[in-house]
Protein backbone atom coordinates (compact mmCIF):
# COMPACT_ATOMS: atom_id res chain seq x y z
CA UNK A 1 0.00 0.00 0.00
CA UNK A 2 1.91 3.53 -0.93
CA UNK A 3 2.18 5.73 1.91
CA UNK A 4 -0.56 8.10 0.82
CA UNK A 5 -3.04 5.85 0.80
CA UNK A 6 -1.86 4.65 4.32
CA UNK A 7 -1.94 8.17 5.40
CA UNK A 8 -5.43 8.42 4.35
CA UNK A 9 -7.00 5.21 5.61
CA UNK A 10 -5.28 6.10 9.29
CA UNK A 11 -6.76 9.40 9.02
CA UNK A 12 -10.45 7.96 8.11
CA UNK A 13 -10.22 5.45 11.02
CA UNK A 14 -8.54 7.45 13.57
CA UNK A 15 -10.69 10.32 13.69
CA UNK A 16 -13.77 8.38 15.81
CA UNK A 17 -10.70 7.06 17.91
CA UNK A 18 -10.87 8.71 21.49
CA UNK A 19 -9.77 8.05 24.66
CA UNK A 20 -7.09 5.33 24.40
CA UNK A 21 -4.74 4.98 27.30
CA UNK A 22 -1.43 5.50 27.33
CA UNK A 23 0.97 2.59 29.09
CA UNK A 24 3.01 4.46 31.95
CA UNK A 25 6.11 4.18 29.73
CA UNK A 26 4.13 4.57 25.81
CA UNK A 27 5.35 0.94 24.97
CA UNK A 28 1.85 -0.52 24.14
CA UNK A 29 -0.96 2.34 23.88
CA UNK A 30 -4.35 0.73 22.10
CA UNK A 31 -3.63 3.41 19.20
CA UNK A 32 0.28 2.98 18.79
CA UNK A 33 -0.83 -1.14 18.29
CA UNK A 34 -3.37 -0.10 15.45
CA UNK A 35 -0.82 2.26 13.73
CA UNK A 36 2.09 0.18 14.04
CA UNK A 37 0.31 -2.74 12.30
CA UNK A 38 -0.92 -0.46 9.50
CA UNK A 39 2.49 1.29 9.20
CA UNK A 40 5.17 -2.18 9.61
CA UNK A 41 2.79 -5.00 9.77
CA UNK A 42 4.10 -7.71 12.20
CA UNK A 43 7.74 -6.58 11.68
CA UNK A 44 9.21 -6.07 15.00
CA UNK A 45 10.25 -2.56 16.29
CA UNK A 46 13.15 -1.94 18.53
CA UNK A 47 12.67 0.17 21.45
CA UNK A 48 15.50 2.37 20.97
CA UNK A 49 15.88 3.62 24.78
CA UNK A 50 18.98 4.20 24.61
CA UNK A 51 19.49 6.00 21.34
CA UNK A 52 21.79 3.77 19.83
CA UNK A 53 20.07 4.76 16.23
CA UNK A 54 17.11 7.08 16.37
CA UNK A 55 16.73 9.75 19.03
CA UNK A 56 13.41 12.10 19.04
CA UNK A 57 13.87 15.37 20.71
CA UNK A 58 10.43 16.89 22.26
CA UNK A 59 9.36 19.78 24.44
CA UNK A 60 7.51 18.14 27.62
CA UNK A 61 5.43 20.77 27.53
CA UNK A 62 4.74 22.67 24.44
CA UNK A 63 4.73 26.32 24.33
CA UNK A 64 2.52 26.15 21.67
CA UNK A 65 0.06 22.91 21.06
CA UNK A 66 -0.12 24.00 17.55
CA UNK A 67 4.29 24.70 16.76
CA UNK A 68 5.68 21.80 18.62
CA UNK A 69 9.18 21.94 17.14
CA UNK A 70 10.28 17.95 16.79
CA UNK A 71 13.77 17.03 15.80
CA UNK A 72 14.61 13.47 14.88
CA UNK A 73 18.58 12.33 14.47
CA UNK A 74 19.81 9.35 13.55
CA UNK A 75 22.98 8.09 14.37
CA UNK A 76 25.93 6.36 11.85
CA UNK A 77 25.76 2.53 11.35
CA UNK A 78 28.68 0.19 10.92
CA UNK A 79 28.65 -2.12 7.74
CA UNK A 80 27.02 0.58 5.47
CA UNK A 81 23.84 0.28 7.13
CA UNK A 82 22.05 3.76 6.92
CA UNK A 83 18.42 4.99 8.13
CA UNK A 84 16.02 4.89 4.84
CA UNK A 85 12.77 6.31 6.01
CA UNK A 86 11.44 7.75 9.46
CA UNK A 87 7.92 7.51 10.51
CA UNK A 88 6.36 10.28 12.61
CA UNK A 89 3.58 9.08 14.79
CA UNK A 90 1.60 11.25 17.14
CA UNK A 91 -0.79 8.81 19.17
CA UNK A 92 -3.47 11.16 19.85
CA UNK A 93 -4.01 13.28 16.73
CA UNK A 94 -6.79 12.73 14.40
CA UNK A 95 -4.49 11.40 12.13
CA UNK A 96 -1.56 9.78 14.24
CA UNK A 97 0.88 9.35 11.48
CA UNK A 98 2.16 12.95 10.73
CA UNK A 99 4.77 12.14 8.41
CA UNK A 100 6.77 9.52 6.43
CA UNK A 101 10.31 10.86 5.17
CA UNK A 102 12.36 9.04 2.59
CA UNK A 103 16.12 9.44 2.22
CA UNK A 104 18.20 8.73 -0.24
CA UNK A 105 21.82 8.95 0.05
CA UNK A 106 22.78 11.88 -0.95
CA UNK A 107 20.91 12.90 1.92
CA UNK A 108 24.27 12.04 4.10
CA UNK A 109 22.32 12.19 7.21
CA UNK A 110 18.82 10.69 8.14
CA UNK A 111 17.65 13.50 10.48
CA UNK A 112 14.85 15.81 10.52
CA UNK A 113 13.35 18.58 11.80
CA UNK A 114 9.78 19.77 11.33
CA UNK A 115 6.60 21.42 13.73
CA UNK A 116 3.62 19.70 14.53
CA UNK A 117 0.31 20.27 15.91
CA UNK A 118 -0.68 18.04 18.77
CA UNK A 119 -4.42 17.79 19.79
CA UNK A 120 -3.96 16.13 23.18
CA UNK A 121 -1.01 15.06 25.60
CA UNK A 122 0.23 12.43 23.76
CA UNK A 123 3.20 9.82 22.77
CA UNK A 124 5.30 10.92 20.49
CA UNK A 125 7.15 8.40 18.17
CA UNK A 126 9.96 8.39 15.85
CA UNK A 127 10.30 4.99 13.93
CA UNK A 128 13.65 4.77 12.08
CA UNK A 129 13.60 1.91 9.06
CA UNK A 130 17.24 0.95 8.12
CA UNK A 131 18.52 -0.42 5.12
CA UNK A 132 18.92 -3.74 6.65
CA UNK A 133 15.53 -3.91 7.15
CA UNK A 134 15.15 -3.12 10.73
CA UNK A 135 13.24 -0.39 12.62
CA UNK A 136 14.34 1.21 15.64
CA UNK A 137 11.44 3.67 17.73
CA UNK A 138 12.72 6.63 20.11
CA UNK A 139 8.97 8.23 21.92
CA UNK A 140 8.34 11.17 24.07
CA UNK A 141 5.49 12.10 25.92
CA UNK A 142 4.28 15.70 24.82
CA UNK A 143 1.85 17.36 26.59
CA UNK A 144 -0.47 20.12 24.80
CA UNK A 145 -3.68 20.12 23.58
CA UNK A 146 -5.92 21.48 20.85
CA UNK A 147 -2.80 21.87 18.43
CA UNK A 148 -4.95 20.59 15.36
CA UNK A 149 -7.83 22.77 16.25
CA UNK A 150 -6.23 25.97 17.04
CA UNK A 151 -7.28 29.04 14.34
CA UNK A 152 -4.32 29.62 11.87
CA UNK A 153 -1.82 32.16 13.72
CA UNK A 154 -3.08 34.72 10.64
CA UNK A 155 -5.67 35.83 8.88
CA UNK A 156 -6.64 33.34 5.93
CA UNK A 157 -6.74 36.20 2.91
CA UNK A 158 -2.94 36.69 4.46
CA UNK A 159 -2.40 33.34 4.60
CA UNK A 160 -3.98 32.79 0.87
CA UNK A 161 -2.24 35.75 -0.67
CA UNK A 162 1.51 33.58 0.67
CA UNK A 163 0.31 30.16 -0.52
CA UNK A 164 2.93 28.23 -1.80
CA UNK A 165 5.82 30.91 -1.47
CA UNK A 166 9.13 28.69 -0.25
CA UNK A 167 12.44 29.65 1.16
CA UNK A 168 15.31 27.23 1.30
CA UNK A 169 18.14 28.55 3.71
CA UNK A 170 21.68 26.92 3.99
CA UNK A 171 23.00 26.92 7.45
CA UNK A 172 26.50 27.64 7.04
CA UNK A 173 28.31 30.71 5.02
CA UNK A 174 29.78 27.85 3.10
CA UNK A 175 28.37 24.72 1.12
CA UNK A 176 31.21 22.02 1.71
CA UNK A 177 31.56 19.07 -1.11
CA UNK A 178 31.35 15.45 -0.14
CA UNK A 179 30.08 16.04 3.92
CA UNK A 180 26.25 17.08 4.63
CA UNK A 181 25.34 20.27 5.14
CA UNK A 182 22.27 21.29 6.61
CA UNK A 183 19.39 23.08 4.91
CA UNK A 184 16.25 24.48 6.11
CA UNK A 185 12.61 24.31 3.60
CA UNK A 186 10.35 27.22 4.62
CA UNK A 187 7.03 27.42 3.17
CA UNK A 188 4.28 29.97 3.76
CA UNK A 189 0.89 27.46 3.51
CA UNK A 190 -1.85 27.39 6.00
CA UNK A 191 -1.81 23.55 6.43
CA UNK A 192 -5.47 23.54 7.45
CA UNK A 193 -6.83 20.54 9.30
CA UNK A 194 -10.10 20.82 8.66
CA UNK A 195 -10.61 20.78 12.04
CA UNK A 196 -10.70 24.75 13.29
CA UNK A 197 -13.52 26.83 13.21
CA UNK A 198 -13.89 29.86 12.47
CA UNK A 199 -15.05 31.91 15.72
CA UNK A 200 -17.08 34.23 13.93
CA UNK A 201 -18.58 32.64 11.19
CA UNK A 202 -18.61 29.57 13.56
CA UNK A 203 -17.89 27.29 9.68
CA UNK A 204 -14.53 25.24 9.77
CA UNK A 205 -11.53 25.85 7.42
CA UNK A 206 -11.96 23.32 4.84
CA UNK A 207 -9.11 21.13 5.12
CA UNK A 208 -6.55 22.13 2.80
CA UNK A 209 -2.73 20.97 3.66
CA UNK A 210 0.75 20.10 1.93
CA UNK A 211 1.22 16.21 1.45
CA UNK A 212 4.31 15.46 -0.34
CA UNK A 213 7.53 17.32 -0.16
CA UNK A 214 10.26 16.07 -2.85
CA UNK A 215 13.90 17.48 -2.63
CA UNK A 216 16.45 16.94 -4.85
CA UNK A 217 20.23 18.36 -5.55
CA UNK A 218 21.22 18.75 -9.18
CA UNK A 219 18.11 16.46 -10.28
CA UNK A 220 19.27 13.64 -8.25
CA UNK A 221 16.77 12.77 -5.17
CA UNK A 222 17.38 14.03 -1.48
CA UNK A 223 14.71 13.81 0.40
CA UNK A 224 10.66 13.11 0.20
CA UNK A 225 8.11 12.98 2.99
CA UNK A 226 3.97 11.87 2.72
CA UNK A 227 2.48 14.25 5.29
CA UNK A 228 -0.83 16.04 6.40
CA UNK A 229 -2.40 18.18 9.10
CA UNK A 230 -0.67 17.06 11.83
CA UNK A 231 2.61 19.01 10.18
CA UNK A 232 2.02 22.98 11.23
CA UNK A 233 1.15 26.00 9.35
CA UNK A 234 3.85 27.47 7.36
CA UNK A 235 5.25 24.08 6.75
CA UNK A 236 9.51 24.11 7.89
CA UNK A 237 12.08 21.20 7.45
CA UNK A 238 15.42 21.39 8.28
CA UNK A 239 17.29 18.64 6.44
CA UNK A 240 20.75 17.38 5.15
CA UNK A 241 22.59 17.05 1.49
CA UNK A 242 25.80 16.14 -0.02
CA UNK A 243 26.68 18.24 -2.90
CA UNK A 244 29.00 16.49 -5.20
CA UNK A 245 29.26 19.48 -7.41
CA UNK A 246 27.80 22.99 -8.47
CA UNK A 247 23.97 22.05 -8.47
CA UNK A 248 20.88 23.18 -7.87
CA UNK A 249 18.70 22.27 -4.75
CA UNK A 250 15.20 22.34 -5.71
CA UNK A 251 11.94 21.71 -3.66
CA UNK A 252 8.86 20.50 -5.07
CA UNK A 253 5.59 20.50 -2.85
CA UNK A 254 2.18 19.29 -3.62
CA UNK A 255 -1.15 20.01 -1.26
CA UNK A 256 -4.51 17.91 -1.26
CA UNK A 257 -6.06 20.42 -3.85
CA UNK A 258 -3.11 19.25 -6.09
CA UNK A 259 -1.36 22.88 -6.16
CA UNK A 260 1.77 22.29 -7.06
CA UNK A 261 4.78 24.58 -6.06
CA UNK A 262 8.39 24.68 -6.60
CA UNK A 263 11.35 26.66 -5.34
CA UNK A 264 15.55 26.71 -6.10
CA UNK A 265 18.54 27.93 -5.30
CA UNK A 266 21.78 27.14 -7.10
CA UNK A 267 24.97 25.96 -5.19
CA UNK A 268 27.89 26.51 -5.64
CA UNK A 269 30.03 24.22 -3.03
CA UNK A 270 32.39 26.64 -0.85
CA UNK A 271 30.02 29.88 -1.53
CA UNK A 272 26.96 30.51 0.34
CA UNK A 273 23.76 30.12 -1.67
CA UNK A 274 21.26 33.14 -1.79
CA UNK B 1 -16.37 50.39 49.09
CA UNK B 2 -18.51 47.76 50.85
CA UNK B 3 -18.34 44.01 49.65
CA UNK B 4 -21.64 41.76 49.08
CA UNK B 5 -23.77 40.29 51.18
CA UNK B 6 -23.74 36.54 53.03
CA UNK B 7 -24.72 33.83 50.49
CA UNK B 8 -23.37 35.49 47.33
CA UNK B 9 -19.92 34.46 46.17
CA UNK B 10 -17.08 36.51 47.96
CA UNK B 11 -16.76 39.66 45.68
CA UNK B 12 -13.47 41.86 47.12
CA UNK B 13 -13.94 45.07 48.34
CA UNK B 14 -13.14 48.07 45.42
CA UNK B 15 -10.69 50.47 46.99
CA UNK B 16 -10.45 53.81 45.19
CA UNK B 17 -7.23 54.97 44.54
CA UNK B 18 -7.72 59.23 43.76
CA UNK B 19 -4.53 59.87 40.84
CA UNK B 20 -5.74 63.49 39.58
CA UNK B 21 -8.69 65.55 39.80
CA UNK B 22 -11.53 63.64 38.95
CA UNK B 23 -9.30 60.35 37.71
CA UNK B 24 -9.17 57.20 39.90
CA UNK B 25 -8.47 53.81 39.98
CA UNK B 26 -9.45 50.79 41.43
CA UNK B 27 -6.47 48.52 41.95
CA UNK B 28 -6.64 44.78 41.39
CA UNK B 29 -5.45 43.04 44.29
CA UNK B 30 -2.98 40.85 42.42
CA UNK B 31 -2.50 38.94 39.29
CA UNK B 32 -3.89 35.55 40.04
CA UNK B 33 -7.37 34.31 39.68
CA UNK B 34 -8.66 33.13 42.39
CA UNK B 35 -12.02 32.75 44.18
CA UNK B 36 -10.83 34.97 46.83
CA UNK B 37 -10.48 38.14 43.99
CA UNK B 38 -13.36 36.93 42.59
CA UNK B 39 -11.30 37.16 39.27
CA UNK B 40 -10.31 40.85 39.91
CA UNK B 41 -6.90 40.98 38.37
CA UNK B 42 -6.87 44.25 36.00
CA UNK B 43 -7.12 47.53 37.13
CA UNK B 44 -10.61 49.40 36.79
CA UNK B 45 -9.97 53.04 35.35
CA UNK B 46 -12.89 55.69 37.04
CA UNK B 47 -13.09 59.42 34.98
CA UNK B 48 -15.59 61.73 36.45
CA UNK B 49 -17.08 63.08 33.89
CA UNK B 50 -19.92 66.11 33.70
CA UNK B 51 -23.09 63.86 33.27
CA UNK B 52 -21.53 60.81 35.07
CA UNK B 53 -18.37 58.14 35.46
CA UNK B 54 -16.77 57.04 32.62
CA UNK B 55 -15.56 53.39 33.52
CA UNK B 56 -12.68 51.75 31.84
CA UNK B 57 -13.06 48.06 32.09
CA UNK B 58 -16.43 46.09 33.22
CA UNK B 59 -14.91 43.59 35.49
CA UNK B 60 -14.74 39.67 35.00
CA UNK B 61 -18.24 38.56 35.32
CA UNK B 62 -21.72 39.61 35.45
CA UNK B 63 -21.76 39.33 39.02
CA UNK B 64 -18.50 40.91 39.11
CA UNK B 65 -19.94 44.14 36.94
CA UNK B 66 -23.14 44.50 39.04
CA UNK B 67 -20.84 45.04 41.97
CA UNK B 68 -18.44 47.04 40.17
CA UNK B 69 -21.51 49.35 39.23
CA UNK B 70 -23.32 49.65 42.29
CA UNK B 71 -19.82 50.42 44.17
CA UNK B 72 -18.42 52.97 42.02
CA UNK B 73 -22.11 54.53 42.16
CA UNK B 74 -22.45 54.19 45.87
CA UNK B 75 -18.79 55.64 46.66
CA UNK B 76 -19.00 58.76 43.99
CA UNK B 77 -22.86 59.34 44.06
CA UNK B 78 -23.04 59.66 40.58
CA UNK B 79 -24.10 57.57 37.75
CA UNK B 80 -21.64 55.40 35.12
CA UNK B 81 -22.68 57.01 31.80
CA UNK B 82 -20.03 55.09 29.72
CA UNK B 83 -17.46 52.29 29.46
CA UNK B 84 -14.64 52.07 27.33
CA UNK B 85 -12.25 48.60 26.87
CA UNK B 86 -9.45 48.55 25.80
CA UNK B 87 -8.70 44.92 25.12
CA UNK B 88 -10.25 41.49 24.38
CA UNK B 89 -9.22 40.34 27.86
CA UNK B 90 -12.24 38.11 30.51
CA UNK B 91 -10.83 39.95 33.43
CA UNK B 92 -11.50 43.39 31.59
CA UNK B 93 -14.90 42.93 29.79
CA UNK B 94 -16.80 39.75 30.58
CA UNK B 95 -18.92 42.44 32.64
CA UNK B 96 -19.58 44.49 29.11
CA UNK B 97 -23.46 42.46 29.61
CA UNK B 98 -24.73 44.33 32.74
CA UNK B 99 -23.77 48.21 31.26
CA UNK B 100 -25.43 47.20 27.62
CA UNK B 101 -28.18 45.76 28.94
CA UNK B 102 -28.33 49.18 31.93
CA UNK B 103 -27.90 51.19 28.48
CA UNK B 104 -24.75 52.62 29.46
CA UNK B 105 -22.89 52.49 25.95
CA UNK B 106 -19.76 50.05 25.53
CA UNK B 107 -17.06 51.93 23.38
CA UNK B 108 -14.25 49.05 22.16
CA UNK B 109 -11.97 49.50 19.16
CA UNK B 110 -13.26 47.32 15.98
CA UNK B 111 -10.71 44.59 16.53
CA UNK B 112 -11.10 44.27 20.28
CA UNK B 113 -14.72 44.00 19.30
CA UNK B 114 -14.48 41.01 17.09
CA UNK B 115 -11.96 39.44 19.63
CA UNK B 116 -14.94 39.55 22.44
CA UNK B 117 -16.96 38.08 19.56
CA UNK B 118 -14.70 34.91 18.57
CA UNK B 119 -12.52 34.24 21.39
CA UNK B 120 -14.34 35.64 24.82
CA UNK B 121 -16.49 32.18 25.25
CA UNK B 122 -12.93 30.34 25.80
CA UNK B 123 -12.64 33.13 28.73
CA UNK B 124 -15.67 32.09 30.47
CA UNK B 125 -14.74 28.53 30.24
CA UNK B 126 -11.46 29.16 31.59
CA UNK B 127 -13.09 31.71 34.64
CA UNK B 128 -16.09 29.09 35.22
CA UNK B 129 -13.63 26.52 36.04
CA UNK B 130 -11.42 28.48 38.41
CA UNK B 131 -14.16 30.63 40.00
CA UNK B 132 -17.40 28.03 39.39
CA UNK B 133 -20.86 28.45 38.28
CA UNK B 134 -22.14 30.57 40.93
CA UNK B 135 -19.71 33.40 40.52
CA UNK B 136 -19.84 33.14 36.54
CA UNK B 137 -23.60 32.79 36.15
CA UNK B 138 -25.33 35.07 33.21
CA UNK B 139 -21.69 35.73 31.99
CA UNK B 140 -22.50 35.62 28.38
CA UNK B 141 -19.60 37.22 26.09
CA UNK B 142 -21.20 41.03 25.17
CA UNK B 143 -19.98 42.91 22.05
CA UNK B 144 -19.53 46.56 22.31
CA UNK B 145 -22.01 48.61 21.41
CA UNK B 146 -19.94 51.73 20.07
CA UNK B 147 -17.08 50.47 17.76
CA UNK B 148 -13.70 52.43 16.67
CA UNK B 149 -11.78 51.92 13.97
CA UNK B 150 -8.94 54.50 14.46
CA UNK B 151 -8.04 57.25 16.86
CA UNK B 152 -10.39 58.86 18.34
CA UNK B 153 -11.64 61.91 20.53
CA UNK B 154 -14.63 60.15 22.46
CA UNK B 155 -16.43 63.54 22.87
CA UNK B 156 -17.14 63.22 18.80
CA UNK B 157 -17.97 59.58 18.84
CA UNK B 158 -19.98 59.44 22.44
CA UNK B 159 -23.15 61.81 22.71
CA UNK B 160 -22.83 64.02 26.07
CA UNK B 161 -19.49 63.55 27.06
CA UNK B 162 -17.71 66.36 27.39
CA UNK B 163 -14.09 65.73 29.07
CA UNK B 164 -11.23 65.07 26.25
CA UNK B 165 -10.97 61.70 25.99
CA UNK B 166 -8.99 60.26 22.68
CA UNK B 167 -8.88 56.17 22.02
CA UNK B 168 -5.77 55.51 20.90
CA UNK B 169 -5.25 52.53 18.35
CA UNK B 170 -1.47 51.78 17.31
CA UNK B 171 -2.32 48.71 15.26
CA UNK B 172 -1.49 45.50 16.31
CA UNK B 173 0.00 45.16 19.48
CA UNK B 174 -0.97 43.67 22.36
CA UNK B 175 -3.85 42.13 20.43
CA UNK B 176 -4.88 43.56 16.85
CA UNK B 177 -7.31 45.38 18.66
CA UNK B 178 -5.14 46.47 21.96
CA UNK B 179 -5.93 50.31 22.73
CA UNK B 180 -5.36 53.13 25.14
CA UNK B 181 -6.95 55.68 26.76
CA UNK B 182 -5.72 59.25 27.52
CA UNK B 183 -7.14 61.64 29.50
CA UNK B 184 -6.19 65.29 28.02
CA UNK B 185 -7.32 67.06 30.90
CA UNK B 186 -5.51 65.08 33.44
CA UNK B 187 -2.59 63.81 31.66
CA UNK B 188 -2.88 60.34 32.48
CA UNK B 189 -2.82 57.28 29.82
CA UNK B 190 -4.72 54.00 30.84
CA UNK B 191 -2.59 51.98 28.76
CA UNK B 192 -4.41 48.82 28.99
CA UNK B 193 -2.23 45.61 28.47
CA UNK B 194 0.36 47.92 26.42
CA UNK B 195 1.83 49.17 29.81
CA UNK B 196 3.11 46.78 32.03
CA UNK B 197 4.49 47.26 35.42
CA UNK B 198 5.69 44.12 36.86
CA UNK B 199 3.81 41.86 34.63
CA UNK B 200 5.49 40.49 31.40
CA UNK B 201 4.50 41.25 28.19
CA UNK B 202 2.41 38.45 27.09
CA UNK B 203 2.50 37.78 23.36
CA UNK B 204 0.46 35.23 23.00
CA UNK B 205 -2.02 37.34 20.03
CA UNK B 206 0.39 40.13 20.14
CA UNK B 207 2.77 41.40 16.97
CA UNK B 208 5.90 42.30 19.15
CA UNK B 209 7.59 44.75 16.77
CA UNK B 210 4.32 46.65 16.46
CA UNK B 211 4.06 46.69 20.37
CA UNK B 212 7.10 47.85 20.36
CA UNK B 213 6.45 50.96 17.86
CA UNK B 214 3.22 51.78 19.63
CA UNK B 215 5.07 51.95 23.15
CA UNK B 216 7.19 54.65 21.59
CA UNK B 217 4.34 56.23 20.35
CA UNK B 218 3.20 56.39 23.50
CA UNK B 219 5.74 57.23 25.42
CA UNK B 220 5.96 60.36 23.27
CA UNK B 221 2.90 61.34 24.18
CA UNK B 222 4.52 62.42 27.44
CA UNK B 223 1.90 61.44 29.69
CA UNK B 224 2.24 62.51 33.51
CA UNK B 225 0.90 59.34 34.43
CA UNK B 226 0.26 55.59 33.13
CA UNK B 227 -2.08 53.14 34.45
CA UNK B 228 -1.50 49.87 33.17
CA UNK B 229 -4.07 47.01 33.05
CA UNK B 230 -2.06 44.93 35.63
CA UNK B 231 0.27 46.64 38.53
CA UNK B 232 0.89 49.70 40.09
CA UNK B 233 0.15 53.05 37.77
CA UNK B 234 3.05 55.06 37.47
CA UNK B 235 5.05 57.39 34.96
CA UNK B 236 6.65 56.59 32.00
CA UNK B 237 8.18 53.69 33.15
CA UNK B 238 5.13 51.68 32.98
CA UNK B 239 5.73 51.97 29.05
CA UNK B 240 9.35 51.56 28.73
CA UNK B 241 10.09 48.66 30.75
CA UNK B 242 7.94 46.61 28.94
CA UNK B 243 9.77 48.20 25.59
CA UNK B 244 12.96 47.47 27.18
CA UNK B 245 12.05 43.36 27.16
CA UNK B 246 10.72 43.36 23.94
CA UNK B 247 13.55 45.38 22.43
CA UNK B 248 15.78 42.79 23.80
CA UNK B 249 13.43 39.61 22.96
CA UNK B 250 13.18 40.76 19.54
CA UNK B 251 16.81 41.76 19.27
CA UNK B 252 18.18 38.30 20.54
CA UNK B 253 15.70 36.12 19.07
CA UNK B 254 16.25 37.78 15.54
CA UNK B 255 20.03 37.19 15.99
CA UNK B 256 19.50 33.63 17.02
CA UNK B 257 16.87 33.26 13.57
CA UNK B 258 19.77 34.60 11.35
CA UNK B 259 22.74 32.20 12.87
CA UNK B 260 20.60 29.42 11.94
CA UNK B 261 19.36 28.52 15.47
CA UNK B 262 16.30 26.23 15.73
CA UNK B 263 12.85 27.31 17.19
CA UNK B 264 13.49 24.94 20.09
CA UNK B 265 17.12 25.80 21.10
CA UNK B 266 15.98 29.53 20.42
CA UNK B 267 13.19 29.30 23.61
CA UNK B 268 15.93 27.38 25.51
CA UNK B 269 18.14 30.30 25.04
CA UNK B 270 16.98 33.88 25.10
CA UNK B 271 16.86 35.54 28.53
CA UNK B 272 16.41 38.86 29.21
CA UNK B 273 17.48 38.73 33.23
CA UNK B 274 15.80 42.13 34.43
CA UNK B 275 12.52 41.21 34.11
CA UNK B 276 13.17 37.35 35.75
CA UNK B 277 11.47 38.42 38.75
CA UNK B 278 8.13 39.55 36.87
CA UNK B 279 4.98 38.15 37.38
CA UNK B 280 4.85 35.23 34.64
CA UNK B 281 8.72 35.53 32.99
CA UNK B 282 8.36 31.67 34.37
CA UNK B 283 5.45 30.84 32.38
CA UNK B 284 5.51 32.62 29.31
CA UNK B 285 8.99 34.07 28.29
CA UNK B 286 9.20 31.20 26.36
CA UNK B 287 6.32 31.55 24.98
CA UNK B 288 6.94 34.54 23.72
CA UNK B 289 10.25 33.72 22.42
CA UNK B 290 8.37 30.85 20.67
CA UNK B 291 6.08 33.50 18.96
CA UNK B 292 8.75 35.82 18.41
CA UNK B 293 11.10 33.33 16.38
CA UNK B 294 7.60 32.49 14.03
CA UNK B 295 6.97 36.01 13.79
CA UNK B 296 10.47 36.67 12.39
CA UNK B 297 10.38 33.48 10.22
CA UNK B 298 7.72 34.66 8.62
CA UNK B 299 8.92 38.15 7.98
CA UNK B 300 11.35 36.20 5.46
CA UNK B 301 8.03 36.04 3.08
CA UNK B 302 7.55 39.93 3.55
CA UNK B 303 5.13 41.09 6.10
CA UNK B 304 1.63 42.98 5.48
CA UNK B 305 2.29 46.13 4.39
CA UNK B 306 -0.29 48.06 6.64
CA UNK B 307 0.69 51.49 7.59
CA UNK B 308 0.13 51.63 11.60
CA UNK B 309 -2.36 53.93 12.63
CA UNK B 310 -0.92 56.63 14.66
CA UNK B 311 -2.08 58.51 17.58
CA UNK B 312 -3.61 61.70 15.76
CA UNK B 313 -7.40 61.33 15.21
CA UNK B 314 -8.51 59.14 12.28
CA UNK B 315 -4.38 59.07 11.07
CA UNK B 316 -4.17 56.14 9.06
Amino acid sequence: MKISRVLAVLAAGFLCVTGAQAADDGSDTAIWGKVKNLLVGDRAVIDDTTGSVVELEAPVRAEDAAVVPLAVRTKELPGGVRVTRLHLVIDENPSPIGGTFNFAPMAGRADIETRVRIEAYSWVRALAETSDGKIYMARRYVKASGGCSAPAGKDMEEALARLGKMKIKLEEDAVSTGRPNAAQLMISHPNSSGLAMDQVTRLYVPPHFVRRVEVSYGGEPVMSADVDFSISENPNFRFWFVPKGEGELKAVILDSKDLKFESAVAIKPALRGS
Amino acid sequence: MANAGSGEPHLPALQVQTLAPGVHVLRAPGFEVNAGNAGFITNIGVIEDARGLVLVGTGTSHRFAQHLLASVERHFGRPVVLAVVLYGGGDHVLGNGVFVARGVPVVAQTETDRFIRASCHSCVERLTAALGENMMSSTEPTPATVVIERTAKLPGVVPGLTRRLTLIHLGHTFQPGASALYDEDSGTLFAGELGAAGYLPDLYNALETGWRDGLTELVALGAKRVVPAHGAPGGSEVLTAPKRYLDALIAQTGALFEQGVSLQEATQSVEVAEFRDWYGYAVWHRRNVHFAYLHREQEAFGQRSEAAPGLKEGQH
